[in-house]
């Protein structure tokens, strides 16, 4: 069975018969009970009773109760039933309403009373109740006085029976309430828990109904915590991560998109307009056509580079790239690598500062970490402002050599930092400075994945941006 | 005319501007969205070229605020941006048109003319004053079925004059629309140009085409038959 709805209204329906069944065995078992011990109880107060009307005047012949004994509650309208015996087991007393049957000799103890359940016949169902005495004929006239001597007294076995139709039919009416209560309630049963859980499924439909109502083209929508039951909430809380995930890489997915085309088109479309508009210059007109090569050959370079860090990527992410690895002094790689970017940063005023211990020598693929560096001082000095520092610095630690460059970053925010790596990811969304592409990080990022390098950006303090480098040392 | 071309690549603006500019359109430009929308404020174009990823202010916020601000410019979005959710929220926005990067020079300066007319409200790519047809789409004058060469600099002057006919043109509006920023004060290189026209369209012994009105301007007169 897959449906909840379907679930639940069998095992609550199913649990309530069976919840119904053992209640109502119990409660007709109690009611049994009750109304037997009730009997019994006036089975024995009609003992006690016969006991004390007794008569016996020759043990021999006869022995009979007084007619008062039998006119007792609450078998005042029964058929009673009764027989005595002796010690011997001689009847020497019975009831005329016995007619043709017995009943059975039950010798109780003296004191003792034992309740029996008998058929007579033409089906006649009695409960009787055992019992014995002793009872002595007391004689007076005689010396010394004794009221009781032993040869007059006679050990009596006595079986008093009276008809259980009362009970039986109070238990027939309390089966047939039962049973009845039973159907009614079975009946109801099925509309009420249907109802019940409809009704407490319902939050799920609408929480169903809410789903599908959400687009692919807008996944802003989230439940609301309030509005649905507790229950609900780790399933509506989860849906909303789930929402916000989704969210999340659309909205990369978009921006990416864009910002691939703005990188990809930007130049054929330069390259296009630059050519289409020269040729329909008059050629005797024109001055000067240098400006329009020069123009193209800025272009074919942009391209480029762009196409050479997108090939570089799809082979580095692809595990394609060749490694070479031999032992690297780090310093020099970055002594190196500043030297390129010295001109460009002496113009903006920006200076550097690198703190390292003396040996930095660490096993990797000399070229890629210097496209590593070149990338981060690259990024550090287009990006910094002017008159600053950028701060390196490679420290020992453990196993790993930890460098760091630090520089300030005015325009970069915190929340910048969980899209810093992703591909075409630049701050300025003009992307108007095209000598960047958005893509540098992004292979600094991968090639570092490839010699499993840990890198990661922070932001330490407001305006200063802060990439880390864990680099496994020998 | 005069167009706007708000764009910040350097070499997009200066190879479009070099092409409106064949086509007789005068042209300013500006690589950022904050001057940009400065001068649509404050300047009437006929047509405005946007692209939508610019420095301070991006194109689809000039966009709003021109809109929202009762300006009905034309707009032409240029942009890399090609997705059909792009597209659709550019035009909502109250753009004219929009046009993909790379484009063809050619198509761009169509679009910019067809907006021009529309912003006239001409249907029609030929304009009829009497036996004078002007085909705004050849860019073709013709006298009584007889073709008739313009430079393009006069070429649009003229046309300007036929979309404005019977009204008076000032001096000061024919400087912006056609020669924007390349004409100094003092220069009389609009009476220069219509000095030139009428010597190519009118008819020896009739009286000219475009009358001027001292002090005020000139005015392309049509005489009903």
């Amino acid at each position: 069975m897959k449906s909840i709805q379907g679930k639940l209204l069998f095992q609550l329906i199913v649990g309530l018969f069976v919840m119904y069944g053992v209640v109502g065995f119990i409660f007709y078992h109690v009611v049994a009970h009750f109304l037997l011990n009730q009997f019994d109880e006036d089975l024995v107060t009609w003992v006690d009773t016969i006991s004390e009307m007794s008569d016996f005047e020759d043990e021999e012949t006869d022995f009979h109760f007084h007619d008062t004994a039998f006119d007792i509650q609450p078998f005042q309208n029964d058929i009673k039933y009764y027989q005595v015996w002796n010690k011997d087991g001689k009847i020497i007393a019975r009831s005329l309403s016995l007619k043709e049957a017995d009943l059975p000799l039950v010798k109780a103890d003296l004191r003792e009373h034992k309740f029996i359940d008998l058929e007579l016949p033409q089906e006649i169902k009695v409960r009787a109740v055992a019992f014995s005495y002793i009872n002595c004929r007391p004689i007076f006239e005689e010396e010394p006085f004794n009221i009781f001597p032993k040869e007059n007294c006679n050990r009596l076995f006595i079986v008093l029976a009276a008809s259980r139709e009362r009970v039986d039919d109070m238990l027939g009416i309390t089966l047939i309430f039962l049973a009845g209560t039973g159907v009614l309630l079975s009946v109801s049963s099925v509309f009420i828990v249907r109802g019940v859980v409809v009704s407490g499924l319902f939050p799920l439909n609408r929480i169903a109904e809410k789903t599908s109502s959400i687009d692919a083209a807008d996944l802003s929508q989230r439940f609301p915590a309030t509005e649905f039951p507790e229950e609900l909430q780790p399933i509506t809380e989860r849906l909303n991560d789930l929402l916000e995930r989704l969210d999340k890489a659309f909205l990369r997915e978009r921006r990416f998109t864009s910002d691939a085309a703005h990188e990809l088109r930007t130049p054929i479309a330069e390259l296009r307009a630059l050519a289409e508009v020269g040729l329909g210059i008059d050629v005797n007109q024109l001055d000067d056509p240098r400006p329009y090569f020069k123009d193209t050959l800025d272009i074919a370079l942009q391209m480029q580079c762009l196409t050479d860090s997108l090939l570089t990527l799809a082979r580095t992410d692809a595990g394609n790239l060749p490694v070479n690895v031999e032992e690297i002094n780090l310093i020099t790689v970055l002594n190196e690598t500043w030297k390129k970017f010295e001109k460009e940063a002496k113009k903006r005023n920006i200076v550097h500062s690198l703190v390292c211990p003396d040996n930095t020598i660490i096993k990797s693929d000399k070229s890629i970490i210097a496209a590593i560096i070149t990338n981060l001082i690259s990024n550090a000095v287009s990006y910094s402002s002017e008159n600053c520092t950028i701060t390196m610095s490679i420290k020992r630690v453990q196993d790993n050599h930890y460098f760091l460059l630090s520089n300030p970053a005015k325009n970069l925010d915190i929340k910048d930092l969980e899209y810093i790596f992703q591909p075409f990811w630049r701050k300025d969304s003009a992307r108007s400075d095209q000598s960047h592409s958005g893509i540098g990080l992004t292979l600094v990022k991968s090639y570092c994945q490839l010699l499993n390098i840990s890198a990661s950006a922070e932001m330490p303090a407001p305006d200063i941006f802060e990439m880390t480098l864990r680099i496994p040392a020998i | 005319m005069r167009v706007l071309i708000v764009e910040d690549s350097i070499r997009l603006q200066t190879y479009i501007g070099k092409a409106l500019k064949q086509a007789g359109i005068a042209v300013d430009k500006t690589g950022d969205g904050e001057e940009g929308l400065y001068l649509s404020k404050n300047i009437k174009y006929d047509v405005i070229i946007l692209d939508l990823m610019l420095p301070k202010l991006d194109g689809l916020s000039i966009l709003r605020s021109l809109r929202n601000m009762g300006n009905k410019t034309h707009i032409l979005i240029l942009t890399a941006k090609d997705t059909t959710e792009d597209r659709v929220i550019g035009l909502q926005q109250g753009a004219d048109d929009y046009l993909v990067k790379p484009f063809a020079m050619e198509e761009l300066v169509a679009r910019v003319q067809a907006l021009i007319r529309r912003s006239y409200n001409i249907k029609n790519s030929k304009l009829e004053i009497g036996d004078f047809v002007i085909d705004t789409a050849r860019r073709i004058i013709s006298r009584s079925g007889k073709k008739i060469e313009l430079p393009p600099r006069e070429y649009s002057l003229l046309e300007y004059l036929a979309l404005h006919k019977n009204q008076v043109v000032s001096r000061t509006e024919i400087e912006m629309h056609i020669y924007n920023d390349e004409v100094d004060l003092m220069s009389n290189v609009v009476n220069s140009a219509i000095c030139t026209i009428r010597k190519k369209i009118d008819e020896p012994g009739s009286p000219s085409l475009i009358e001027t009105r001292r002090g005020m301007g000139y005015m392309l007169k049509v005489v009903n038959p």
